[in-house]
């Protein structure tokens, strides 16, 4: 596999990863992004933030030396920047990884969302503590263009809600304020659905899968990570597939590029191949 | 150790800038007196003024390197980096685990979560070697550690006696055990022993003979086993003996999962703010244990935000905190809920403990027959490591590792089935059978 040709990310059919036809016009696009036990999405929300800053995915497929020996010759966009906003993992985290790809911290914004979030939040009305997050969240427009936003399927469960009323209150709200928003989730139960179907999902089951068929159908690109089938390999991490979504770009030039890659994540950095 | 030149001023930064007169000059300050050509005795009073200072003001350029974090555990025996991301990490009281985890034991700041399958309870082993190691880093600066220690252990328990169940470090063999404790009532000083003083130098010739007296080889091998630059991180535990004395308040804190969700945080928050200097190992046993958790902890608003709320905290400290936890992954179905896969989001690192089925554990004994030692107990699946996985690595490994507890350690070891040696010899009979009949017409051979 090492002699195997690294290939460029591609969403977008004008050869891009996130085109800028979708941030032209005022129009509003999500893009969603699952992944599995086994292969964490890190890698690839750094590679979305890189691109909304630097224009393209700068230190995809690079060595980890040679990424930071070309990050002194970028030239930042002159684009909004980026927000990231976790429920899951720390500012530290998303700072300490971009800061090793020599993004520069005025360019994005993280949110974090797991540092107290249940001891400010415990015991609160859900719908408050969703229209605080979405006033919170909003502000960013102004400065951002790109919203990612990283496992909110946890809200769930963390305020007792039903995935509807998720969608209604925070995403479809945030879809209408950001041009893009990338939905990241985590989807190991969505395909534990046993074979039997006489078998009684789950009241959090269905939410699971409610929450994911909603995605699914109001995002332009679905970016699904998983590992091989065939378990652990020592020189392909997993895949990455990239399909269409329910929402129709066809009132832009471009199209998703349907394709499937094989990826290898190693010491902080991720090449990219074709199947 | 470098040379300075003459015309260099001591203690200016880097010691570029040179100054070529004595004359009260712009760059002249009372701090840092130039030296010229000409020394006098004021200039060397102002030299060693110089030196003097130089020490003080090295100090806080260095410590600007080591972060807040890691200056509290700079000397703390239980701490080393990880070979894989020199990021601090801390021993989790089993060698094999620590190596299995990639980090040669649990980077800080990270939570580990072990699930087990079936009835047994080897996770329960794991937990408690966790427990006692902290406790033995605690103790490693001696009886100061019981007020001013360096580690402090939470744990999220009903049972009360947690305390006292935790194994002791274990001493070495059945003899060892016995020397050690004739050598300790030899050095006491009693009537008996200072009248046998007479025919010590006696016995020390019998023990030259037998080799018994040549401690210090047996001592050079031994720290040449160990790790030299970390002595006291990792220790051994015997699963039979106790920990003595057993942990009192001060190593230890248990709280009560069974109250409400913000005070079982809070009360943990307080024991982060009551010690601040030590690093905190929190365990989490049995989670979901019915008889610990009330039914509705099993349903997913209830325990996300518990765990949520855990996490939060351990990432909050994440310079001097550890968590471990268990879980019994056979109470709750994987396939058609969402609770298991949840709870493992929930954790940085994550290990899957299989016993083997009755077929299984029978095969290997009869396999093992001459070597009881070697027979495993069942499988260890990896599911995500600590940092690597967060990253992106993929080290979902299954049936690849297989695990066997004993009574001086828990052992984790690359897993393969081992050749029935009986099948081997009845096939190979069978062959040899079928050759001789073949050879019956050949001319045996002489030996």
């Amino acid at each position: 596999m090492s002699m195997a040709q690294k290939q460029d990310l591609v969403i977008f059919s004008d050869h891009s990863v996130l085109s800028r036809e979708l941030f032209s016009k005022d129009l509003h696009h999500v893009l969603f992004v699952t992944h599995k036990l086994g292969t964490s999405p890190s890698w690839l929300i750094n590679a979305l933030v890189e691109t909304q800053v630097l224009g393209f995915p700068a230190t995809l497929n690079e060595s980890h030396a040679a990424a930071v020996n070309r990050a002194s010759n970028r030239k930042i966009t002159d684009s909004k920047c980026a927000t990231v906003a976790s429920f899951i993992h720390n500012r530290g985290f998303f700072t300490s990884a971009l800061k090793k790809l020599k993004v520069d911290a005025e360019c994005y914004n993280i949110i974090d969302y797991m540092t107290d979030f249940v001891l400010k939040n415990y015991g609160k009305p859900a719908s408050k503590v969703l229209s605080s997050l979405l006033e919170e969240l909003s502000n960013e427009s102004a400065t951002s263009e790109l919203l990612i936003l990283e496992q909110p399927e946890l809200l769930v469960h963390l305020l007792n809600i039903t995935s509807d009323q998720l969608h209604l209150e925070l995403i479809n709200p945030l879809i209408k304020k950001f041009p893009l928003l990338v939905v990241v989730s985590y989807t190991e139960a969505y395909e534990n659905v046993p074979s039997d179907s006489n078998e009684k999902l789950s009241s959090d089951m269905i939410e699971q899968i409610r929450f994911c068929n909603s995605c699914f159908f109001k995002s332009a690109a679905v970016l699904g990570l998983k590992p091989l089938a065939t378990g652990h390999a020592s020189d392909v991490s997993g895949t990455l597939t990239i399909t269409r979504g329910g929402a129709s770009l066809s009132h832009l030039a471009v199209h998703v590029v349907e394709n499937e890659y094989l990826f290898l994540t190693q010491k902080d950095t991720t090449k990219l191949f074709y199947r | 150790m470098s040379f300075r030149k003459r015309s260099e001023v001591l203690g200016a930064p880097g010691g570029s800038p040179r100054v070529l007169s004595r004359g009260a000059g712009p760059n002249r300050t009372p701090q840092q007196p130039p030296l010229a050509r000409g020394i006098t005795p004021r200039d060397v009073r102002s030299v060693t003024g110089g030196i003097s200072r130089l020490s003080v003001r090295n100090t806080p350029e260095l410590s600007p390197v080591v972060t807040k974090g890691l200056e509290l555990d700079a000397s703390h025996p239980g701490i080393r980096p990880s070979p894989a991301t020199s990021q601090p990490a801390t021993s989790t009281g089993c060698r094999d685990l620590d190596k299995t985890l990639g980090h040669m034991g649990l980077p800080i700041g990270q939570t580990l979560l072990i699930q087990e399958q079936g009835t047994t309870d080897f996770s329960s082993v794991l937990v408690k070697c966790f427990a006692a190691q902290g406790i033995v880093h605690n103790r490693v600066e001696g009886s100061n550690a019981f007020v001013h220690g360096n580690t402090h252990l939470v744990v999220l328990t009903l049972n009360q006696f947690f305390a006292k169940e935790l194994p002791g470090v274990y001493q070495g063999s059945r003899k060892d055990v016995k020397r050690s404790k004739v050598s300790l009532t030899e050095s006491k000083i009693t009537v008996q022993n200072t009248l046998e003083s007479g025919a010590a130098p006696k016995d020390l010739k019998i023990a030259w003979r037998y080799g018994l007296n040549d401690d210090s080889a047996k001592n050079s091998k031994r720290s040449e086993a160990d790790l030299d630059t970390y002595p006291n991180y990792s220790h051994a535990f015997d699963i039979t003996s106790r920990l003595v004395p057993a942990p009192t308040s001060a190593e230890l804190t248990l709280i009560s999962p069974n109250q409400p969700l913000d005070a079982v945080l809070s009360q943990l928050q307080t024991v982060f703010q009551r010690h601040d200097k030590k690093l905190i190992r929190v365990v989490v046993p049995n989670l979901l244990h019915p008889v610990m958790y009330s039914p509705e902890y099993s349903q997913l608003p209830v325990i996300v935000p518990l765990l949520h709320g855990i996490r939060s905290i351990i990432k909050k400290n994440s310079e001097r905190a550890v968590l471990i936890s268990t879980m019994s992954s056979d109470l709750y179905s994987k396939s058609g809920s969402q609770l298991v896969t949840s709870i493992e989001n929930m954790f940085d690192a994550a290990i899957d403990l299989e016993p083997f089925p009755q077929e299984m554990s029978q095969f290997l004994e009869r396999v093992y027959k001459s070597q009881p030692q070697k027979i495993q107990h069942g499988l260890v699946h990896l599911m995500k490591l600590p940092l690597l996985s967060d990253r992106g690595e993929m080290h979902v490994r299954r049936s690849e590792y297989a695990f066997r507890n004993g009574k001086k350690k828990f052992e984790i070891e690359a897993w393969g089935i081992p050749i029935d040696d009986s099948e081997v010899q009845e096939s190979k009979g069978g062959i040899e059978n079928s050759d001789s009949s073949k050879s019956q017409t050949t001319v045996s051979l002489d030996f």
